[in-house]
């Protein structure tokens, strides 16, 4: 069965970027470009989220955080992509729980790599 | 030498009238105005009137000096008992019970010279008043005329000179209110000028505070107009390398080209965005220093790894970075050193057409000078400070070429004195430059702002701040056991300036300090420290103290005093205060939008925090996640009603007692009413919320509920 990746950004571009990086017949790619329309669809229980830590509505961190403490979407792998290398946007994600943090602009090979082992390492779904 | 002009022997009280007469007579035949008339009949009739009474029988002599400036001397002599406690007098020390003290020192301050010379059997008291100086010189032969005058004339009637007296006095005290009103009108016109001063140190205040906040929205601009940028700069860079990569097939030679450009163009324009970044950090203040020590030899090792791409297209120029395995290793940021050398030589590169760029070290004083020599094309002399200042490039053919994005060198100073270093240059057009940094060994910080270590403290997240400020340490000793295990973290500042300094960067639940007998330390803590700001006040202040002194600390505008002994209230009182301070959480629970609006604005209170649910179970929820301080139900909700959330409510045990008020545009029913009052709300209609006086009621319900703005800490 498809691996189903969850790809959240407002921007079209770093969408484009992300989900043509990705072009995969065993991954499915969904997008959207909201915090809470994200919250609302990893309740569908993807297998991977690719969360940009700037959306419109609320921080990528905190849709993480709450991704991260449900129950229910806990166990699904996060992977944060910032605009900055800084330290700060790195460890809010860090202890947001993200379990990935990768720099834009995104390289397509590295991508890939990540999300191969962000699939094969996850943790069993409770 | 001098010549006699009269002589009064005082045998009468007549006789010192008659003395007090000549001497007016006298001063009006030498010039005198009528001013110093007075003052030379006053200060002779004064003396002689000591004289005549102290000794019974004296003698009054007038002389007028030969050489110029000519005074007129006076001489009241006699052969009593002499002045006792003559120096006390002088000195103003002694209090005479008779007023004679008083009148030797107001005497001896209406003439030019004043001199007493006694002894237990002669006193003879000197007085002499130079000549007006407009007046014209008095010869010998004028003299003796005007002594022959005063001779011939009789003596005028004791009346006479009385009433002259009386005259001249009241002249006197209208000019001394004349000169009262003229010190009146001066003092205000002195008040103006000084309320002039202040308003105008107001506006230079203001200026200088304006001026900041231009300087800071500036750095915002450029932080967040840099932050826009990236995200599609990015794009673009993530877009061509894909092409590159031939994702989606193949590209012709000329497209390949083509997106190579695009590429070059992004990266060049990511750099700027990113010096645009860190210059913005650095003028924000927001740049973190990462000490570490490092020797010269590594970093130039890591450098030269670096900066060897830079050459990768660029024969003729050669990089050399001299030994520097004998200079001692740098305690500072090795980060930032490595980015103003990384800058340095990169420009050199971009400025050498051929030759080299040599990179060496050196020890000076308590600083290593690195430096950065190239055999380019120089800078002129009248641009090398300019090349420093930001968004500054010169106009040559290499510049042309290598368009720069003009922050490097910039960057590179704001760096440098960040370290508490500097950067300069020494340049000879079309001979080459030599930059270099001077960067202290050690980093020091900033010292004028680095408290002593006793004062640092580890701030802990979780636990608001009281601020101690005392100068002797024992008050600290004694409340620090107190504040160890609660949720205080008690912070301790000997001196006015460490606390001060400490305050402009954080703000404590209270200041605590010790007010004495007459509250000075108080009143000085409350002028130095920057307890207010725009007109409000940061924190609490509670003064500590006696019992006794407790209605002074009120006075000098103590929020709180707690008299010593204050182990056991200190911290209740503490809570007390601080829950005051923390704003009210409100939750409003209404699915109406209007309705919702309304609500907020009504409720628009800084002491107030508003939480907002739209529905029954947003509302059940939202009371067990964040736990209110008061709800505002509405009853009529899509889904569960407000009844049945109350009812809910009130089944559990934290929302028990949870206040609640209804605010509803349902008729209630009397069955309602009943059910509510069992649920123990208060009720208000929606009815009365949209009326004028709306806010009131609100606060009313919400102040009957125990829910009410704080009086002013």
């Amino acid at each position: 069965m498809a691996f189903r990746i969850l790809v959240v950004d407002d921007n079209e571009q770093n969408r484009y970027v992300i989900s043509r990086s990705l072009r995969n017949p065993d991954w499915l790619l969904e997008e959207c470009t909201t915090g809470f329309a994200a919250l609302e669809r990893v309740r569908s229980m993807p297998d991977l989220v690719i969360l940009d830590m700037r959306l419109p509505d609320i921080p990528g961190y905190e849709v993480c955080r709450r991704i991260k403490q449900d129950p229910l979407t806990r166990s699904i792998p996060v992977l944060q992509v910032s605009a900055y290398a800084g330290e700060q946007g790195q460890a809010a994600a860090r202890n947001a729980g993200a379990d990935e943090f990768l720099v834009h602009p995104l390289d397509a090979r590295l991508l890939v790599e990540t999300v191969n082992s962000l699939l094969a390492n996850r943790p069993a779904a409770s | 030498m001098s010549s006699r002009l009269c002589s009064i022997p005082l045998r009468s009280e007549r006789d010192v009238v008659q003395a007090r007469q000549r001497a007016r007579e006298i001063a009006a035949a030498l010039g005198f105005d009528n001013q110093d008339q007075i003052r030379l009949a006053t200060a002779t009739s004064e003396m002689a009137r000591n004289a005549f009474r102290y000794a019974r029988e004296a003698q009054v002599d007038f002389e007028l000096t030969d050489q110029v400036p000519q005074e007129v001397r006076v001489f009241v002599s006699d052969h009593g008992p002499g002045i006792p406690k003559l120096d006390q007098i002088l000195e103003g020390r002694y209090q005479s019970r008779t007023g004679m003290g008083l009148g030797i020192i107001g005497t001896r301050r209406l003439m030019d010279n004043f001199d007493i010379e006694t002894n237990p059997s002669a006193t003879v008291v000197r007085m002499a008043k130079a000549l007006p100086p407009t007046t014209a010189p008095i010869t010998k032969l004028r003299a003796q005329k005007i002594a022959s005058t005063l001779e011939k004339r009789p003596a005028e009637n004791l009346y006479e000179e009385i009433e002259r007296q009386n005259r001249e006095l009241l002249k006197a005290f209208q000019e001394l209110r004349s000169r009262q009103e003229e010190l009146a009108i001066l003092n205000r016109e002195l008040e103006d000028t000084n309320r002039g001063v202040v308003a105008l140190y107001a506006e230079l205040d203001e200026r200088a505070d304006y001026l900041r906040r231009a300087s800071e929205l500036k750095t915002n601009f450029i932080s967040n107009i840099s932050h826009e940028f990236r995200t599609p700069l990015n794009s673009i860079i993530s877009l061509s390398r894909m092409l590159l990569d031939r994702m989606d097939g193949d590209l012709t030679n000329e497209q390949e080209k083509q997106v190579q450009f695009i590429a070059k163009s992004a990266r060049t324009l990511s750099d700027l965005v990113n010096d645009l970044l860190d210059i913005a950090k650095v003028e924000a203040g927001k740049v973190k220093i990462r000490v570490k020590t490092f020797s010269v030899a590594e970093l130039f090792s890591a450098l030269k790894g670096m900066l060897k791409p830079l050459l990768a297209d660029n024969t003729s120029v050669d990089l050399v970075f001299e030994d520097v395995s004998h200079l001692p290793a740098l305690r500072t940021d090795e980060g930032k050193v490595s980015q103003i050398l990384r800058n340095f030589v990169s420009n050199a590169i971009k400025f050498t057409p051929q030759g080299e760029v040599r990179v060496s070290a050196s020890h000076e004083d308590h600083k290593i000078v690195f430096r950065v020599k190239d055999t380019g094309i120089g800078v002129a002399p009248q641009h090398q400070e300019a090349i420093f200042e930001e968004f500054t490039q010169l106009e040559n053919p290499l510049q042309a070429q290598h368009k720069g994005t003009g922050l490097g060198l910039p960057l590179c100073r704001s760096l440098a004195r960040l370290l508490g270093g500097g950067v300069g240059v020494q340049s000879e057009l079309g001979r080459g430059s030599m930059f270099f940094a001077e960067i202290p060994i050690v980093y020091r910080g900033d010292l004028t702002e680095q408290p002593p270590a006793s004062e640092t403290w580890a701030p802990e997240f979780h636990r608001p701040p009281v601020l101690l400020v005392n100068q002797a340490p024992e008050l600290f000793d004694r409340l620090e056991p107190i504040f160890r295990t609660s949720e205080f973290q008690l912070i301790y500042s000997e001196r006015p300036e460490s606390a001060s300094h400490w305050l402009k960067r954080n703000v404590p639940a209270a200041v605590l300090c010790e007010c004495g007998a007459d509250g000075t330390v108080l009143r000085e803590l409350r002028q130095r420290l920057p307890l207010e700001q725009n007109g409000k006040k940061r924190c609490a202040i509670i003064a500590i103290g006696s019992p006794d002194v407790a209605p002074r600390a009120a006075e000098l505008g103590a929020d709180l005093f707690l008299p010593i002994p204050l182990e056991k209230d200190l911290l209740v009182e503490l809570r007390r205060l601080t829950n005051r301070q923390r704003p009210c959480k409100l939750l409003l629970v209404e699915d109406n939008d209007i309705s919702l609006y309304i609500l907020r604005e009504l409720l628009d209170r800084p002491w107030l925090s508003l939480l907002e649910a739209r529905n029954g179970e947003e509302a059940l929820e939202a009371v067990s996640r964040e736990l209110p301080d008061a709800v505002i139900l509405d009853l009529l909700m899509p889904g569960m009603d407000g009844f049945e959330v109350l009812r809910r409510l009130r089944a559990r045990e934290e929302s028990s007692e949870l206040p609640v008020i209804v605010c509803t545009s349902k008729k209630l029913t009397h069955e309602d009413t009943v059910r509510l009052e069992n649920m123990h709300v208060e009720v208000i209609s929606k009815a009365d919320i949209a009326s004028r006086l709306a806010p009131e009621l609100l606060l009313k319900s919400l102040a009957e509920l125990g829910i009410a703005e704080p009086r002013s800490i």
